[in-house]
Parts: C-alpha cells; structure tokens; sequence
C-alpha cells in the first residue's frame, strides 16, 4: 500500500516537473491538466494504458496479414522507389513530396507483407506514444490513442481499385507518417517554453518547414497547435490575449506559407490543390468524396483531443473505464469492418494476378473454383482462367467447365481491364505493343511502378529492343527487391537463345509472327483480343488455337468455320477438343451450311447436343434466365449451355 | 568525465576531420597501368565531338564495369583531374580549360581499374570550336505515352552551366478532373522576351508574351480546321503562321515505332495577335500543308506538303489510317509581301515524294543558304519513325544530302539552327529507341556537320534514368524570366475574345 502511494506521488512530482517544463507559470495546464487517477491500480492503468491500445495494434497487423497480403503484395508492386537522387529530386517538386518520397520507401517493404505490415505498425505504435504525450491522454482513455490508427488503416484498407488509379504515391504509408509526424510536432509545441514567444514563432517555424515536406500534414499540426493554446495558454500575461494571438499566427501560417510557396516555391500543383497537398484525391469520372471521410475523422479526432486537452476528469469509476474503453473498441472494430474493402472477386482478381506470374497456372484456377453459388466472376478472372487453361493447353476441353458471367468490378467508378489486367493479358498473348502502350499511359497517368516496368522490360526484349530493355534492367537493379529480377534478364540482351529456352518467354514466341496493323483496342482489352485472334490468320498450331478459342467465344458462326477448318488441318490425325466439337456440331445443325457427317464427333458430344435439344425444348414456355438453373447442373460444362444462355456479358 | 567527454569529442572531431580530408585528397593518375589500344565505352560518347566553347562540363561515366576511375582532361599544360566512376569536371575549372582549348583540342584520358589493375584507355578528343552556342534551350518534358501526358512541363535550360528551371508547368491548371495540354514553344528569332506555346482542354488558348505584354488568344474559329498547331514566328513582324490539323493517331500491332500520328486534312494560316486576326494562307483539300517556317530574312514561307486524294470509299480518318504509307510530303515555298502581307504561288523546293521519301520540319539556316529537315519513309510524325534523319538542301544549288555525321540508325527529328546557324539542335532516339534526348552537332560553313553529342547533364547517368522525352528543343539568346504562375494567371482567364477569321475577300 505504502509503495502504491510512493509511486502515486512520483508520478505526480515528475508530471508537475514537465508540466513545469512545458507550460508558463500562467498556462492553465499545470493546474487542470489530468494526473491522478485513483480509481486505477497501477496494473490496470498499465493495462489499459499501454496493453490495450498494443493488442489493439497487434490485432490489426494480424487481420491486415490474414486478410489483406496480397493485396499489400500488389500495393507495392505498384510502387516505386529508387534508390537515385534523382528520384529525390522528383518527389521534392511539389508540397508534401518527402512524405512521397518516404512513403514510396516504405511500400517497397510490402513485398513481404509481413515485413511491410510491421513497419506500418511500428509508425502506428509511435503515432499512438505521440498522440498520449500531445495531448495528455489520461490511461483509462487509452482505446481513444486507436481511433487515428483505425482511421488510418481505413484509409489503407478502403481502397480496393483505387490502388490502380489513385495519384498519390506511397499513400499507404503517407498518411501515417504525416499524421505521427505532425502530432509529433504538437508534442513538441506542447513541451516547448511559453516564453519569448518560443511557442508561436515555433508554430511559424514549423509550418515553413512541415508544408513543404509534409503537405497537408503540416497544416494540420498547426492547427492542432492553435487548438492546443486555446487551452494551456501561450505564454502572454493575458491569457486572451495570448489565445488570440496564437490563433492568429497560425490562420496567418496556414494562409500564407502555401501561398508564398504557390508563388514562388512550386509551380506543379494548382492553386485550388495547395491546403491539400500529400492527400489522395479520390476523383475519378466524379467525386467518391466518402473515401475523405477517415481523412476528415482523423482530423477531427484529433481537433477535439486538442480541445479536450486539460479537461478529462483526474478520476473514473473502473467500471466506466471498463464500459467506455469497450465501446470505444466496439465502434472501432465496427467502423474498421465497415470500411473494409471486402469485394472477393477483387481478391480473387490478385491471388489470380500473383499466380500468373509465378506461372502457377493451377492455383489461377484453382482461385476461379473459388467462387461461391451465388457469386459471378469478372471478365478479367474469366479471361486470366482461359489464360491458365490455354498455357496448360486443355482449353479446348475445359474452357466452359468455369461457371461464366460478367459481374462488375465494385467500385464506385468505371474500372477498365487496360488499368487492372491488360498488361498481364497483352503479355502472355504476344501482344506487346498493347501491353507496353499500357505500361507507359498507366505508368505516366498513375505513376511509375515496379509492376510496369518489368513488362516493359520483357516487352522490350521480346521485341529485340535491347537498348531501352537495359534502361529498364537498370531501373530495377535500383530498387531493393527487383535487383535479381533485372540481372536475371541482363544476360537475355546479348543472347536470344535464353528468350527461345525462357519458360515464361518460350510461349509468347508463337505469338510474335503475326502482320503488323494499325489499330487500336479503344480501352476494351477482351473484345480487342476476341476480335483480333478470331479475324486473324496464322499457321503457327499455339497462335492458330488461340485464334479459334477466340472464335468460339465471339460466336460467330463463319469466323468459327475459317478458324476451325484452320484448326484440323493444322492439327491433322489429333483429337479433337470436346468444346471445338460441340461447336462445329451445333452450327452444322443450326446453319446446315457446313456438312458436318463425315467428321467424326464424339458419341458424348452428340448425346449432350440431342439431350440440350430436347431439355431446352420442354422448357419451351420459360424464359432464358428460368432455363439457366435447371439446365446448368447437366449441362453447364457445355458450348450449348454457353452458346444459348450466355448472353450479355458486358466487358470493360 | 568532463575529460574524457572532451577527449571524446576531440578523437570525434578528429575523426570527421580525417575523413574529410580524405575525400578531399588529390586525385592522382595511377603510377602504374596498361595501356590498350581500344577507346573507353563512354556514356554519354563524347569521344571525338565538337562542343562549343561555352559548353556546360561533359560529363561521362564508363559503359563497361570498373572499380575505379580517373579521368583527365588536358590542353598543354592545364588539366582536370577527376576521380570516381563518374567525370564530373568542376565548372569553373572546365570554363577555364575550354577558353584555353578554343579551336584546339582536348584530350581525354581515361584509366579504369578492376581487380586492383589500372588500363589506360586510348585517349580521345574533344575539339572545342571557337563557335559560341546560344546560351539557352527550351524544351517539353513528356512521357513517351500515346494518349495520356499528365505531367507537362516546358522548361529551359542553360547550355553554359546546369542549370534548368521551369517555364510553364500544365500541373498548375490541373483540376481533379481535367487536365491541360501544352505544346509547340516557339520564339520569335532566339528572343525569349517574345515567345507562344499552346495549351488544349482545361483553360486552353495559346499564350503568347511580347516584349512584357502578355496574352491569351482564343484561335477556335469555324472557319478553320483547328486552333493553330504548328507554330512559325515570322523574324521581325509580329505575326505568325500555323498549321490547322485534323490530328489522329493509331496503333501499331507489331512494328516497334508502335503509334502513328497522322493528319487526315492540315492546312496554314497566318494569325496577327494585334488584331487577333487570323486569315487562310494555303486550304486546298487535296494538299496536306504543314510545319511552316519563315526564311530568315521572312520573305518565304516554306512549309511541307503532302499531296492526297481520298477515295472516299469510308470515312476520311479511316482511309487514311489505312492509306497511311501513301502520305509523303515535300517541302514547298511561298515568297511573301510583307507591305501587302499576302503571298504568291508556292514553289517546290525539295520533292520528297518524288523520291519516294516524306520531308517534315523545314527549317531555314540564319544565312538563308541551308534548308534542315527530317527526312523518313513517310508520314508527318517522324519522332516514332526510326527511318528519319536529318537532311540538308543548299538553297543556292538546290543539291541535298544527309548529314551523315550527325545522323544515327534511329531517329533524328525537331531540329533547330542556333543563332549563328554553325549549331543544329535535334531531338533523337539513338540512345534507346524509345526516349528523345536532345542532342548537338557542328555545322561548318558548307554545311558539313561533325559527329553529334548530347546536352551534358550534371549526373552523366542522368538520361539512363529519365523516363521523360525531351521535345522540340529550341534556341534562345537568353532565359524567359516570367515565372510559370504569372503565366497560369494570364492563361485561366477563359473569358478571351475568339479570334475574327479574314477571308480571302475581305483582302
């Protein structure tokens, strides 16, 4: 008992000591400010204090790891940073660039998710030791110290598409530096000497300083700063007066230091954007302004501990501890959940991604097995599993073994296949002048990225243009974890027979003999691809199959003949994929042009075909999408299913 | 303790300071090497140039691995020592050294080491002409990109030192939606106090500043095909000429130049920013006119012309998208009044098409004797053709030729004559086949050009790691001094009187 008292008094003296330390005899906080917290013990304020907000953390980082790797994994792929000077210099040319240029550092860790999640939880633990040192938060209050971490880890883990469009750079790391960096600085201002001014010209010294390194982020703290003085005084005899004065170096701070660096510092951000510099701008097609909203918490948040500061109560009931703390978490794992981006097709989209290129062909279908009843899959998982199957050369047979559909990609915008999955596509269908065009306009419109660069580099050497593929090689070996990618392609330059033996490369090969035009995908990558291979004309047997897949899926019926009549003569004496069968055998009885009774179909084949007939045939009343569920079970494995209830599917 | 902290920060002292003088120590050549007869691999290949005497320092970096480098540059008894992998002479010493080697030469030795052996590399030359090069260049930064450009900047740079600074940035007129094109800088005869540029979509118009005076035109008019594009000051009258184009462009499937720009229609007009008055010079449907540039003493518009007939059996872009081979154009007159302000009948003055080739980019020498162009297979887009090189037509004896010298097996394309007309700059893809770099070649009086060399940079490793295309590189006699905002201030102003269109019968 007597110890307990003893630390209770230490504690008070060494908080008197900083109190002393940070504020003017005249400052409010020394009288007001929360030190004594008697409902406590020790060990439950500790607990509270310290052990919830960790285990907070460490849930987070455990739920970020279980759900979200790869996703991390696909953030940093679309990151970049290079270890130039010249990098530097590029980030520092608008407001708020160094926490680009950090944040890009930092996302480079993601390539072990784990690694990656740790560091943001280091930033997020240090955010929370500034945030109670800044504004005093009292331990039984200490689920308050999650709620900017839960706002910044919405702002991480809302995004979902918004990882292919979004401008800012590094931004999964930026607003948590920002943040930890500008209540850092609140801390600071806080313990700093009311006297001589020290504390306004400080707020001033760190505006001119922040802004430009922070952004937004800088003007926060000075805001928070003028809260803060409001209640602990600013060093003036009158305290009004000291308020007031403090108030109006910062509005002057926050007015006028991005306007002086708009004028005369940098001229690559417009005038509208200079309050909001280092902040993600989520517009695209039209305002999504309900992805500020974490943003706009977050500084509202931290607005009110800065009014709250000096005014929590020295002593709570444990139960109401215990209560409010509960809830706070509670609203914080609900709003952590509603925020969540959660869309399994999306996950699907990258577990997929990743698979392909790690040639894993099995898990890429494996992924698509992966849809549930009712779900439908996207056009991107549609054509990445034809991928999967053409590479292991059972599309023919199994293509229409996947349930098809056209669901959506959920977001609040038009998502295009160019953006999320062309370049992949392009690629592995020799079509590299697509897949580099689209590398360089997404690299140039979003921002370079590692994922770009390395499909430019193989472009470039598929494409014999070894000069620029060195380029590339070069960029890479200057980040940290592509610099085996890129020596591992060095040799490729000077010796064409590794493209010919590449397991990656060697497929593509067949892809590179077709004629040159003039054309364009006009941003539509499927109807592109189906277009072009079902009109083209090859006699290579890996190209020409690729050509009557394509026909297949267009569903026209001359384009399939000239493809299929192609096909067996390019594949004489072999057998003959069931799905190419069903087709030849369908339009011959739909169309009666083609004779089809001396090919030699499949008994099962024509038993599928006769039963279909027969099945669509008693159901002659119902509409398509009744029939849909009753003949799927039998068969939805079918070109006849595929050709006659498959309809609509919207590409984009 | 209080002494042994100062013992303590004495050794720390001492410490930095060692290593500081360290890294400060005297580059030496290497006492002991071998020699081979092979010349250094160098980036940037400054071996054997001609460089103007007030050239920036050329810095170099080795191509093939080294451990060690050191590098010397001398002329009689001067020299500049540099160590480590990269040559970066020091300015003051190198303007030294360049104003003792003028007309002469001067030589490079390099010595590499690896495994803790010294090689010393044939030495090589760098002739230094007693010819000064225009102090500045301006430039558009751009992504080699096809439809998308985000960040835009048109910048200058001095030719004298490093330094480079922005003159318009299009990020200042972006909004979270729109964005903002900027194009074709062009000055009025090396004068960067009168100069225009474009700029398309949000806050367009073409700003033009004269002589202070700054000015935003609306050049959309009915009656012409397009806003001005191709821009041509004429020398000494403030007027200008323009193409008008219909501009599309298209992919490549497999060709590795990979997009093709093309006009389906252009034709010239000449606009009077005093009047804000523009009036046709050449429309005929049948001729695409383009590219216009006055002859230095600005009594001859030359320009390229394609001559096209569609067949009308589909629409016009499409025909010429798939016709897109056919059109090659040459490079014509028209002698101009500049009392009556009105031209005669155009004159053919070198028939590319005749050749089977597509001339672009006329450009007149400051002494009216040579003609620059472009030179490819076909089109007007000749930045992706890897087929076009320079050429040059000696308009006394009507006799052209490639200037070899300067030309690479890539493209070679936006060339411009300086002031004095003994210097062309050129933006060309030898480095890589993908991104313009600006490069510098010597023309002698008889218009022989010696071997080109590109804009030293400050980091010689600096263009490998640029991703940024530099575009229609011109001279200026000085910097522009309006600051990028000053301009936006002028430019966000959408509230511009259209320009009024003459016609032909309002002469």
């Amino acid at each position: 008992m007597n110890d307990k008292k003893l630390k209770k008094d230490k504690s008070v003296k060494a908080h008197d000591a900083a109190t002393h330390l940070s504020t003017s005899h005249h400052g409010r906080s020394a009288s007001s400010a929360p030190v004594a917290q008697s409902g406590l013990s020790p060990l439950t304020r500790t607990v509270i204090g310290w052990v919830l907000p960790v285990l907070g953390l460490v849930a987070i980082a455990v739920a970020l790891l279980a759900y979200d790797s790869d996703f991390l994994f696909r953030v940093q792929e679309l990151n970049l940073f290079l270890y130039t000077p010249l990098f530097f210099e590029q980030q520092m040319v608008v407001s708020g660039g160094f926490l680009t240029w950090l944040g890009t550092y930092l996302t480079q860790y993601f390539y072990h998710p784990w690694l990656g999640v740790a560091l943001l939880s280091l930033w997020w633990m240090l955010l929370m030791w500034f945030t109670k040192r800044a504004f005093r938060l009292p331990a039984y209050a200490s689920a308050l110290l999650l709620v900017p971490v839960v706002m910044l880890l919405i702002t991480v883990v809302d995004m979902g598409y918004w990882i292919f469009y979004l401008k800012l750079r590094g931004h999964v790391f930026a607003a948590t530096i920002g943040t930890t960096v500008a209540v850092g600085l609140v801390w600071l201002y806080r313990v700093l000497s009311g006297r001589f001014q020290l504390r306004n010209l400080f707020m001033l010294l760190s505006t001119v300083v922040a802004y430009p390194l922070l952004g937004y982020y800088g003007l926060m703290a000075t805001g928070l700063m003028a809260l803060l003085a409001w209640r602990m005084g600013n060093g003036l005899r009158d305290q009004l007066l000291s308020k007031v004065v403090a108030t109006i170096v910062a509005v002057v701070a926050i007015i006028f230091v991005p306007l002086v660096c708009y004028r005369y510092v940098y001229c690559q951000t417009p005038e509208s954007g200079i309050y909001t510099t280092a902040l993600p701008i989520y517009t695209f097609y039209g305002e999504h302004n309900s992805y500020y909203l974490p943003f706009e918490l977050l500084t509202l948040v931290l607005a009110l501990f800065a009014l709250a500061y000096g005014s929590w109560r020295k002593t709570v009931r444990r139960s109401y501890v215990v209560l409010g703390n509960i809830a706070v978490l509670a609203i914080l794992v609900v709003g952590a959940w509603m925020g969540w981006y959660k869309d399994n097709n999306f996950r699907r989209e990258l577990i997929m991604t990743h698979a392909v290129e790690d040639l894993d062909w099995d898990k890429v279908l494996q992924t698509y097995q992966t849809l549930g009843e009712n779900e439908e899959p996207t056009r991107m998982m549609w054509m990445l599993k034809n991928l999967a199957l053409f590479r292991q050369g059972t599309a023919g047979d199994n293509m229409y073994h996947y349930k098809n559909g056209s669901a959506a990609p959920d977001a609040p915008f038009q998502v295009r296949l160019s953006q999320t999955g062309a370049k992949l596509i392009y690629y592995h269908y020799g079509k590299l002048n697509f897949c580099y065009r689209w590398c360089l306009e997404d690299g140039v419109e979003y921002g370079w990225c590692v994922d770009y660069l390395k499909y430019m580099l193989k472009c470039s050497i598929l494409n014999g243009e070894m000069k620029v593929a060195k380029k590339y090689i070069d960029l890479l070996k200057s980040t940290k974890y592509y610099k085996d990618y890129a020596e591992h392609y060095e040799p490729y330059l000077t010796n064409r027979s590794l493209v010919k033996n590449d397991v990656e490369m060697k497929p593509i090969l067949h892809f590179l003999s077709g004629p040159d035009e003039l054309t364009s995908d006009n941003s539509l990558v499927e109807l592109y691809l189906i277009n072009n291979f079902s009109n083209d004309n090859s006699n290579d047997p890996v190209y020409q199959e690729a050509c009557l897949q394509a026909a297949l899926q267009s569903k026209q019926i001359p384009v399939f003949w000239t493809q299929f009549s192609k096909y067996a003569n390019l594949h004489n004496g072999q057998r003959m994929p069931i799905h190419y069968q069903e087709a030849a055998y369908l339009y011959g009885h739909l169309e009666n042009k083609i004779d089809i009774s001396h090919m030699p179909f499949d008994e099962e084949v024509k038993k599928n075909y006769d039963d279909f007939m027969a099945a669509a045939q008693e159901m002659g009343e119902m509409t398509e999408e009744q029939m849909k569920p009753l003949l799927y079970p039998r068969f939805g494995g079918t070109f006849y299913y595929e050709y006659f209830l498959i309809r609509g599917l919207k590409s984009y | 303790m209080g002494l042994r902290l100062h013992h303590r920060a004495a050794l720390t002292l001492l410490l930095i300071l060692s290593l500081f003088l360290a890294s400060c120590s005297k580059v030496e050549v290497p006492a002991q090497y071998s020699e081979t007869a092979k010349l250094p691999a160098v980036y940037p290949d400054y071996t054997n140039v001609t460089v103007p005497v007030n050239i920036a320092p050329l810095t170099m970096e080795l191509t093939t691995p080294a451990e060690d480098m050191v590098t010397r540059y001398s002329f009689g008894d001067q020299e500049i020592l540099c160590g480590g992998l990269k040559a970066q002479p020091d300015l003051d010493e190198w303007k030294a050294l360049a104003a003792a080697a003028k007309g002469h030469d001067i030589r490079v030795d390099i010595y590499a080491q690896n495994q803790g052996q010294w090689t010393h590399y044939k030495p090589f030359a760098i002739s230094v002409s007693p010819d000064s090069i225009d102090p500045y260049i301006s430039y558009r930064l751009i992504a080699p990109s096809y439809v998308t450009y985000e960040e835009l900047t048109i910048n200058q740079r001095c030719l004298e030192n490093f330094d480079e600074s922005v003159i318009y940035n299009n990020m200042l007129a972006a909004n979270d939606s729109d964005g903002q094109c900027i194009n074709c800088h062009n000055v009025q005869n090396y004068n960067p106090d009168r100069y225009q540029f474009h700029a398309r979509q949000y806050h367009g118009g073409t700003f033009i500043e004269y002589d202070g005076k700054m000015q935003k035109v609306n050049m959309k008019s009915d009656s012409i095909l397009s806003a001005g594009v191709y821009p041509a000051w004429h020398p000494t009258l403030k007027l200008l000429a323009y193409s008008t184009n219909k501009t599309m462009q298209s992919f490549h499937t497999r060709d590795i130049n990979k997009i093709e720009v093309l006009d389906s229609q252009s034709d010239l007009i000449l606009f009077d920013p005093d009047k804000n008055e523009v009036s046709t010079i050449l429309n005929d449907p049948n001729e695409f006119e383009v590219f216009p540039c006055w002859s230095p003493d600005g009594k001859y518009l030359y320009y390229s012309s394609a001559h096209f007939e569609y067949r009308d059996t589909v629409d016009h872009d499409k025909e010429a998208i798939a016709r897109a081979k056919e059109i090659k154009y040459s490079i014509y007159r028209l002698p101009f009044d500049e009392k009556t302000r009105t031209f005669g009948s155009r004159e053919m003055v070198f028939d590319a098409a005749g050749m089977g080739k597509s001339a672009t980019f006329p450009r007149v020498s400051p002494d009216g004797r040579f003609l620059l162009y472009s030179l490819g297979g076909w089109g007007c887009f000749h930045i992706w053709h890897r087929d076009a090189d320079l050429w040059v037509t000696d308009l006394t004896t009507l006799e052209s030729r490639p200037l070899t010298a300067a030309n690479s097996n890539n493209v070679e394309s936006y060339h411009e004559w300086s002031s004095n007309g003994r210097w062309i700059i050129f933006s060309t893809r030898r480095d890589d086949g993908v991104y313009t770099r600006p490069y510098i070649a010597h023309i002698d009086k008889d218009g022989k050009p010696s071997k080109a060399f590109v804009v030293p940079q400050r980091d010689p490793d600096f263009y490998h790691q640029f991703m940024k295309s530099y575009n229609v590189t011109i001279f200026m006699r000085g910097p522009v001094t309006t600051k990028p905002q000053d301009i936006f201030d002028v430019l966000k102003n959408d509230n511009v009187t259209p320009v009024t269109f003459r016609s032909a019968s309002d002469k």
